[in-house]
């Protein structure tokens, strides 16, 4: 009941009851990633879309189905998967915002900041 | 004496905006729409799209960029700083290779000048951060970027490859 809630008054909480039902009129499901999200097109392939399983949070869609999702080339990972090598890493998301965001170095929010060499701290007597 | 406009007057009076006004928007209200469901559904992208830089390794894993500093020295804003030295093993590669993202225009020159095809902009563009220091890329981070996205810049690569 309080996903349905969530779900008829936020977008981005795996989807929206309007894209729900155009989902079940339209979708043919195309494939699934690793992260449960399922990708969907419509019947002459003039729409691709993802279902997110969980936030809807664009930058959730990995490098395998970008291309595919994006229109960038045609045959889904389904079909002709990409060529991997093995010192891949899994995806992230736009981890912008939490405690695993991106830090520079010499950024204060690092776990250790750099060791300063070009001032000598003050320590009072 | 005035001469009165007939015409005119009898489409102000019989709403003749109002009605072509409203024939407009219902011509719109029943055409196709042209908006995307976002972040469901997502724009076109080319394979040349320039979005979130990378630097990518050799398929053995061994890291491309040789520091030849040709990026750094085509960036029309500036934006890469590259530090050298010759490693353990003697080969040359970069111990700093920073590009600062809030310079950067993304107009690909970097990866046009490569000889080693090491810095490339890949097809990520969701890389929106809410702080200005999150966007001052590093060399790891650079690499990180090239070993997640790795498989859609090889793609996108080969399918340019034609058109080179």
């Amino acid at each position: 009941m309080l996903d349905f809630l969530k779900r008829a008054v936020t977008w981005w909480n795996g989807q929206t009851i309007g894209t729900q039902i155009f989902t079940a009129r339209n979708g043919e499901k195309v494939g699934e990633d690793g992260q449960g999200n399922i990708f969907y097109r419509n019947a002459d392939d003039t729409k691709r879309w993802v279902i997110y399983n969980g936030e809807a949070e664009a930058s959730r869609v990995e490098a395998e189905w970008h291309g595919w999702l994006h229109r960038t080339w045609d045959e889904p990972p389904t079909d002709r998967p990409l060529v991997h090598k093995t010192w891949e890493k899994p995806h992230l998301p736009n981890l912008t915002g939490s405690p695993a965001a991106y830090a520079p170095a010499g950024s204060i929010r690092r776990v250790e900041p750099a060791e300063r060499s070009d001032y000598e701290a003050w320590s009072p007597e | 004496m005035t001469q009165i406009d007939y015409t005119r007057a009898a489409k102000y009076f019989l709403f003749a905006d109002f009605f072509k006004a409203f024939g407009l928007g219902l011509k719109y209200m029943f055409s196709p729409k042209v908006t995307v469901n976002y972040p469901h559904e997502k724009g076109p992208l080319s394979p040349r799209f320039r979005g979130e830089h990378a630097l990518r390794r050799y398929p053995n894993g061994e890291e491309r960029c040789i520091a030849c500093k040709l990026c750094e020295a085509i960036c029309p804003a500036q934006a890469i700083t590259i530090d050298a030295e010759p490693r353990e093993d003697g080969s040359r590669r970069t111990t700093r290779y920073d590009i600062d993202m809030t310079k950067c225009i993304y107009c690909g020159f970097c990866q046009e000048a490569c000889p080693v095809d090491a810095i490339v902009e890949g097809p990520n563009f969701e890389f929106a951060t809410e702080t200005r220091e999150e966007l001052f890329y590093d060399k790891q981070k650079l690499l990180d970027n090239g070993e997640r996205w790795e498989a859609a810049i090889a793609k996108n690569l080969e399918l340019d490859a034609p058109y080179r």
